[in-house]
């Protein structure tokens, strides 16, 4: 009897898998943001239906996993066919043409890109060539705690607040008062022991930390930003607004004491895990972290913009797409699933969960209604943010470049050297991947 | 006659090894009590007793993230590598010890040399291979690799039994035993604390492996805990207590196997007890 | 004569026939990719196109790299630190723990629980008790009126503090090989010992070190390679920061490899590193090998 039950099973195994393997494509997505997966899920569901001929499966690797993965499958010549691309990787991946070009497809398709915003698209393209429409969008503002706005008397940082490098500003005073000693004392106060501190007024200010940190800061201050432009082979660190900025970032914590040396927000208390532990009061977050937010349930929060810099306000502006491996097997399918995901339908679909910003205009407001009574209140600023936008670094040896930056700027902002130095020894060490 | 004050020095004693061991384990005492807090209390401070135990980090880490399932994965993967390491190190660490043959040492050196190379280089070329052989995201492309055992165990086997008296084989040869009989009832025996040893070294190496696991599998599958745990962090945020929780689970099962393999380092393998 | 010849050769064929599966794994999955590696050491490969021939170029430029020379000077500082450290101690209480006391076996168990435990949380949860504004470390130092140490922040400390985390992580695996070894001492030779009065510490002298050094020996090369390729802990704690004051050798070639793609550069690291190991377990198995006790009786 339990036998043939088995036997049963096996046949209708072997059946089943003979059937699905007769027609259907199986496409491998490969994706890192569990935060997403279920929006995603949905969205994948939906294409299926529409598309019986394909299968898609999702995996989930965790961000650190997830190159080692891409990579190595890279090599192996045997890699998911459709997913996520970041700003980290792109400009390594499509100069050594890992990356299929959607060009060609765009065309033939007659894909509207006109729905996407031009800087979105400008990010993924190379050479001419264009390697991905646009999947969503982030940018860059404070997470506050009102409860310790609250709790040091100190008004709520109004939409037109300022900063400057020199003093600091409305913006470094508002985080004197909120970092506190374990008196109870704030950083103004005379007595004050920045060797004692319980509360920061702000987290998260690591060499690590460019896209939220202290790039923006340099282009408020009227820098360039890294590099004289996209896949430029000029470094422009030396500017003196930038050195400023950078300076000005290492007083916050070497000088006003306002912020936790970057040591103290690696992995074991992340500056996310302090935030909500009420341990700053500010961090600067990009719109991705708007589904963490969502678990505080312990304070109330909200959402400031940039401080207004000397030359005004400005914010990141990034975004991911979806790229196709160069070496797919089934590029036609990929397409597919490609130009679903970045459409409106799926973008739709995706933007009712609340989780990123929508790559298409039209839907921010879709987005944004996922947020409705509930923290942030403030939400719309990310929206405000993306106004004023930077130019991002892009270089196809990136990530040994942003190794070396990273290294140094943390050895600045530890205090053991001071602005000037670090970027001339940042110029001595990227001089030969820039070429 | 015992006098009272041994008794206080012994009571002493037992206090000082229960106290150093308490500061010796408190990272993983930390690892416990977090996995029963809520995520608000985590970095609030140092207390090792949440305020109200919250169990359901364990249910939410089963049910929400699948760890049963890479529980088991672990379970069958581990088991089976071990399996088959103790018994092809030990074969061929009797070998490497007590036979010789020509071209034993330069094997051994060989081997040897295997272990200096950092897997960082080999992953890919393995990778390749198991590719090749049709096992990508398969049990057999987690375990086969590491099935046939490696230096390490080798090695360990070999340095083991070259301890074992030379007097005992030839006892044995003269019994008219064949060299699979005095591996398996004379070497064997004798060595099973380093089997034991290698047992529970496998086991825990497999364990805690990621890299490979994580390269070998793709979908939910065959994804053994350690990946799966990757799970919990999300970009740039940890969800520390049901991770703890998953830890914690996944910890357990070795301390059990770790406390009865304390059988097999029992003192007292005698030689009266070979001479059967 | 030719019945001693038969039963070398009877001896020889039962030498291969029991080294045939773990040779056979070891050519397929150890020495198959590892020739690939070496090969690849003389190629410019990006992981993406075909690897390129470059002859020796990359091990001009390695000898030429100042992080190279950094990591490799970090490499030896902590091989240097660590190995006679943690094998000393995990040998001093493994002989402690094979002393008849009570509750013999939970303890020994729970000096080995840390090796067991998830690798993946070891950093995360080290971190959090270094760190330096909100930690445990610093918060009982300030408690207590002393001041707070940069344990992972200062250059100069970091590394020692990583290398704490790797001896606590590891010593339970080094324990349990050295207890292993004490238990194939065999009983009459410790009795016979004691029946001669010989004392406590001349007894651990004269009997039973000499009688398991093999498994020393063993415990040696193995912590001196596994140290040589120090990775998972530098990489989860401190990245090889603060600067590069944690930049271990193998933390730099996985990066060369997957982050930089440079998988010539770091295939050529690891041949370098072979060669490095190499000497270091040449001299171990002249000096030290040569003295270790091999035979009974």
């Amino acid at each position: 009897m339990r036998k043939s039950i088995v036997l049963l099973v096996l046949l209708a195994l072997v059946v089943a898998s003979g059937t699905a393997g007769a027609q259907k494509v199986t496409l491998r997505y490969m994706f890192w943001d569990q935060n997403q997966q279920e929006a995603y899920a949905a969205s994948i569901d939906e294409f299926m239906r529409l598309n019986p001929d394909i299968e898609v499966v999702m995996e989930l690797a965790e961000w650190n996993d997830y190159w080692t993965k891409l990579t190595t499958g890279m090599a192996a010549r045997n890699l998911p066919d459709v997913f996520w691309g970041h700003a980290a990787y792109f400009s390594a991946f499509v100069a050594r043409g890992a990356l299929l070009d959607l060009q060609p497809l765009i065309e033939r398709d007659n894909i509207d890109t006109s729905i996407y915003y031009q800087s979105l698209l400008d990010f993924w393209s190379y050479e001419g060539a264009q390697y991905g429409l646009a999947k969503d969008w982030d940018t860059i503002a404070f997470f506050y705690n009102k409860d310790l706005f609250d709790a040091a008397g100190v008004p709520y940082p109004s939409d037109d607040w300022t900063w400057n490098p020199q003093d600091g500003g409305e913006f470094v005073r508002t985080l004197q008062l909120l970092t506190l000693d374990d008196q109870g004392r704030n950083a103004l106060d005379p007595n004050f022991d920045p060797k004692k501190v319980v509360q920061y007024g702000l987290g998260d200010i690591g060499g690590a930390n460019m896209q939220a940190g202290w790039l923006n800061f340099v282009w408020m201050n009227g820098g360039t930003g890294v590099l004289d432009k996209p896949y430029g082979s000029k470094l422009v660190m030396n500017e003196p607004e930038c050195i400023e900025v950078l300076q000005f970032w290492s007083d916050l914590v070497n000088k006003y004491h306002v912020a936790p040396p970057p040591e103290a927000t690696v992995a074991g208390g992340s500056p996310w895990d302090l935030f909500t532990a009420g341990r700053f009061a500010m961090v600067p977050a990009g719109s991705w972290m708007l589904t963490a937010g969502r678990s505080i349930e312990a304070f109330s929060w909200d959402v400031v913009g940039m401080p207004w810099g000397p030359a005004g306000r400005y914010s990141a502006f990034n975004g991911l797409a979806h790229n196709i491996y160069a070496q797919t097997p089934h590029q036609e399918e990929a397409w597919r699933l490609l130009e679903w995901l970045e459409g409106y339908e799926s973008q739709k679909i995706v933007a009712e969960y609340g989780c990123v910003f929508p790559a298409i205009g039209e839907l921010v407001p879709t987005f944004l209604e996922a947020y409705a009574g509930r923290d942030p209140e403030n939400v719309a600023v990310y929206n405000d943010m993306a106004e004023n936008t930077g130019t991002w670094p892009m270089h196809v040896n990136w990530n040994e470049i942003f190794d070396i930056i990273q290294r140094e700027l943390d050895m600045m902002l530890q205090g053991f050297v001071d602005a000037e130095t670090t970027v001339a020894n940042i110029e001595m060490q990227v001089g030969h991947l820039l070429q | 006659m015992k006098k009272p004050l041994h008794l206080v020095g012994e009571v002493c004693f037992y206090l000082i090894i229960f106290a150093i061991l308490f500061v010796y384990l408190f990272p993983l005492i930390w690892q416990f009590s977090t996995s029963l807090k809520t995520m608000d209390e985590v970095f609030r401070g140092f207390s090792l007793i949440p305020n109200k135990p919250i169990w359901e980090n364990y249910t939410i880490s089963l049910r929400d993230f699948n760890v049963g399932r890479y529980l088991l994965n672990t379970i069958l993967v581990a088991g089976l590598i071990t399996l088959g390491q103790v018994l092809s190190c030990s074969m061929a660490g009797y070998a490497f010890a007590k036979l010789r043959f020509p071209g034993r040492d330069f094997i051994f050196f060989l081997y040897l040399g295997t272990m200096m190379i950092p897997a960082t280089v080999t992953l890919i070329p393995t990778y390749v291979i198991v590719l090749e052989l049709g096992w990508v995201d398969s049990l057999a492309g987690l375990v086969i690799p590491f099935f046939f055992g490696n230096a390490f165990g080798t090695f360990l086997i070999r340095q083991f039994l070259q301890g074992v008296p030379r007097d005992l084989e030839e006892a044995a040869e003269i019994d008219g035993a064949g060299y699979f009989v005095i591996w398996s009832r004379v070497m064997l025996p004798m060595a099973k604390p380093a089997l034991a040893t290698l047992a529970v070294m496998t086991l825990v190496q497999q364990w805690n492996s990621l890299v490979w696991p994580l390269i070998v599998t793709q979908a939910d599958t065959w994804k053994v805990l350690s990946v799966g745990l990757a799970a919990f962090r999300l970009f740039r945020t940890i969800q520390w207590n049901t991770m703890m929780a998953a830890v914690v689970m996944a910890t357990l099962p070795m301390i059990v196997i770790l406390f009865l393999a304390q059988r097999f380092f029992i003192q007292g393998i005698q030689f009266s007890g070979l001479n059967r | 004569m030719a019945r001693m010849s038969q039963k070398r050769k009877r001896e020889a064929i039962a030498g291969y026939l029991f080294i045939t599966p773990n040779l056979f794994g070891f050519l397929v999955f150890q020495l198959i990719p590892i020739a690939v590696a070496i090969v690849l050491g003389f190629t410019e490969w990006d992981l993406i196109n075909e690897p390129i021939w470059v002859g020796f170029s990359n091990y001009r430029n390695l000898l030429k790299d100042p992080v190279f020379q950094l990591s490799v000077r970090k490499t030896l500082y902590f091989v240097l630190v660590n190995v006679p450290v943690q094998s000393a101690l995990a040998l001093l209480i493994a002989i402690l723990l094979n002393r008849s006391i009570r509750f013999k076996n939970l303890i020994r168990t729970l000096f080995i629980v840390p090796w067991v435990s998830m690798a993946v949380a070891v950093g995360l949860t080290w971190t959090w008790i270094y760190n330096s504004q909100f930690g445990l470390l610093n918060e009982i130092l300030v408690k207590v009126g002393l001041d707070k140490i940069p344990w992972l922040a200062h250059p100069d400390w970091a590394m020692i503090s990583v290398i704490v985390v790797n001896i606590w992580q590891f010593l339970g695996f080094h324990i349990i090989i050295f207890l292993a070894g004490l238990q194939m001492i065999p009983r009459e030779v410790e009795e016979a010992a004691i029946v001669d009065g010989a004392s406590t510490l001349t007894r651990c002298f004269r009997i039973t070190l000499p009688l398991i050094s093999p498994v020393l020996f063993y415990d040696l090369i193995v912590n001196v390679i596994g140290t040589f390729q120090i990775f998972d802990l530098p990489y989860a704690m401190t990245g090889g920061g603060p600067g590069q004051a944690t930049r271990v050798y193998n933390l730099y070639l996985y990066q060369k490899g997957f982050q930089f793609l440079r998988m010539g550069e770091a295939s050529a690291m690891a041949v370098m590193l072979f060669i490095i190991i190499g000497i270091t377990t040449a001299f171990f198995f002249r000096v030290v090998g040569r003295r270790v006790n091999y035979d009974l009786t």
